[in-house]
């Protein structure tokens, strides 16, 4: 399994770093600049992209513009627990689900074992 | 020439006293007036302060006047009476001492227009505008010179013409009075009135109308063209005077209200966005505090003492968190960020998985009941929105209702309402809270029974959100017996 975190954030990074520390067989890329997770995610195919949605230059919903790969199931990480941004994320076709933050070790391990069945 | 402040030396004062020094008059303060006779020469005004004469139960007008008597003083000083508590009671304690006037204590401008009135009575209106349009020169030399004595600056024209060109390409802000003639070639007065209230636009300006008509209905006919006081010729020079200061006096007041107005609605518009950065950014360190706080409680092999800490810091960020939350809502309910969209929904799902939230973490063994008694419970609605109202209300039943307590949920309705009810057998709302109870920032933030805490907030936020949904809440509540909310929403329409 390969799975991508993108976030301009690098405390959150760091926090993603280290909850993946331990598991085994599966590959982790980091990636801090939105632009160059575009290419990224264009040459190399992912399982699972944990995606920030408030990034400078270009934010989660641009990254997926911008993409070309169709398979990966991308969950949106966002500080937003309501208003517009929230609704957007939930009516997004290409977002599957949504993590708020503060991120837990818990919701990511949920996630990838709900992806790994 | 001094300013006597009776009062306390605190913030308030020092703002009077740069008020004054900025037009340029000396003050002086003085707690009480044991020293009279070395000051009173020098005095010109005396402010006195209502609520601390009051606090240190003293009568200092009184005194004042005493002074004056026993003193054989004919030209007594005049005394401003001033308090931030406008009642009859105390205007009345003002007056019967022998003060001259009573003014709202935080009103400085008129507290200033006051003493200019008094130091400066020829300066009463200087830096306003007036436009006097009369064709004949005798009167419009005795008006100009009525208005030229108070300090005002006069614009003659002999024609409703002319003025109504001047006007034309002058802002309204710049005229703080007409007064113009009824009789007059080219242009009449009330075709005049009628110009510059329907083709120019000015709407707050006052207009004075001056004439020897004595036909009521010609009189009438200029009060509907947009006129707001009449002066009959001849000219009496005190009538005119009482008639022009009420009116520019009202003039100023509003001028004064729109400017504060607006200063509000822009300190109001910093503040909300000031919020909704803030909260955002305060989220992002504690995505670190609580991601690692997480990941070290998780490791086996720690000490107890440690893992009671950790979860120290864990339940400390969580309420942070809470709290956090709670702010990012409201301020996106306020700042108008609130496209979130509505759409057809069953609200008895919606109350039910909000339920189920409750029975998870119910250690308490608080009865939980539900009852619906309706079958179609669809109103136009945003779920996220609503989910945060019920989970607002039923964690405030549950926070505040002890062990093997009720908490009822009923939904009821009729052929235009649905109508949900919740109530607990908890402790009550005080009768003195439940005023503001909806109020953000109320302060009615309470500690639940097992030490949870609150913000005060989520209320708030609730009501803003059945607002939103053009809904009504209500609450009763008896303090130890328990607290209903009821919720209203309109049935969606087939």
């Amino acid at each position: 399994m390969k799975i991508l975190f993108v976030d301009d954030t690098e405390d959150n990074i760091n926090l993603f770093q280290l909850y993946m520390k331990s598991s085994e067989g599966i590959e982790c890329v980091f990636e801090t600049d939105p632009e160059k997770s575009v290419d990224l995610i264009n040459d190399e195919n992912f399982d699972i992209i944990f995606l920030d949605i408030e990034m400078p230059i270009l934010d989660g919903f641009q990254v997926i513009e911008k993409i070309k790969d169709d398979k990966s199931s991308i969950y949106a990480l966002t500080a937003h627990i309501s208003g517009e941004v929230f609704e957007r994320i939930k009516r997004h076709d290409r977002i599957k689900g949504i993590i708020t933050k503060p991120v837990l070790k818990k919701k990511i391990i949920e996630v990838i074992s709900s992806e790994a069945v | 020439m001094k300013i006597l402040y009776l009062g306390a030396l605190n913030n308030y004062f020092k703002q009077f006293e740069s008020d004054c020094l900025r037009n340029n008059y000396d003050v002086i303060q003085k707690e009480s007036l044991t020293d009279l006779e070395n000051i009173y020469h020098d005095l010109s005004i005396a402010i006195v302060d209502a609520d601390f004469e009051k606090s240190h139960s003293s009568a200092f007008v009184e005194k004042i006047r005493d002074y004056e008597k026993k003193n054989l003083i004919t030209s007594s000083i005049p005394i401003i009476y001033i308090s931030e508590n406008d009642s009859i009671d105390s205007r009345e304690k003002g007056f019967r001492q022998g003060a001259d006037d009573f003014l709202d204590k935080f009103d400085s401008s008129s507290i200033l227009l006051k003493i200019n009135s008094i130091i400066k009575p020829n300066t009463l209106w200087q830096g306003i505008n007036v436009v006097v349009v009369e064709d004949d020169l005798i009167s419009a030399k005795f008006i100009s010179h009525v208005i030229k004595t108070k300090g005002a600056n006069v614009i003659n024209f002999s024609d409703g013409v002319e003025a109504y060109e001047y006007l034309k390409g002058t802002d309204e802000v710049k005229v703080d009075l007409i007064l113009t003639d009824h009789m007059m070639p080219n242009l009449s007065g009330i075709s005049f009135v009628k110009k510059i209230r329907n083709e120019i636009g000015y709407n707050t300006v006052p207009i004075v109308f001056i004439s020897s008509i004595e036909n009521k209905t010609e009189v009438l006919d200029f009060y509907k063209a947009g006129g707001n006081d009449y002066l009959s010729k001849p000219l009496i020079k005190e009538e005119l005077f009482v008639k022009v200061d009420q009116l520019l006096s009202n003039r100023f007041k509003s001028k004064l209200l729109e400017r504060q107005v607006n200063e509000l609605e822009r300190v109001n518009r910093v503040k909300d966005q000031f919020l909704a950065v803030c909260t955002h950014d305060l989220r992002t360190p504690l995505n670190t505090i609580l991601g690692l706080t997480n990941l070290i409680i998780e490791e086996e092999n720690i000490e107890s003492s440690t893992r009671s800490y950790l979860e120290q810091i864990d339940k400390s960020a969580g309420n942070l968190l809470e709290l956090i939350n709670e702010l990012l809502d409201l301020s996106s309910l306020q700042t108008g960020n609130r496209d979130f969209q509505l759409s057809k929904l069953n609200l008895v799902k919606v109350i039910k998985s909000s339920l189920r939230n409750f029975t998870a973490i119910n250690n308490k063994k608080i009865h939980m009941h539900f009852y619906s008694s309706i079958k179609d419970s669809s109103i136009l609605g945003n779920e996220t929105m609503l989910l945060r109202v019920f989970n607002n209300l039923l964690s405030n039943a549950y926070k505040f209702t002890p062990e093997k307590g009720k908490i009822f949920t009923h939904v009821k309705g009729d052929q235009d309402w649905i109508i949900v009810s919740i109530e607990d057998s908890g402790i009550g709302i005080p009768e003195k809270s439940i005023e503001n109870l909806f109020n953000e920032f109320s302060g009615a933030g309470r500690t639940g029974l097992q030490g949870e805490k609150s913000t005060g907030l989520g209320l708030s936020i609730v009501k803003k959100i059945i607002d939103e949904h053009n809904g009504y809440i209500d609450v009763k509540s008896t303090e130890g017996k328990g607290t209903t909310f009821t919720i209203k929403f309109s049935r969606m329409k087939k």
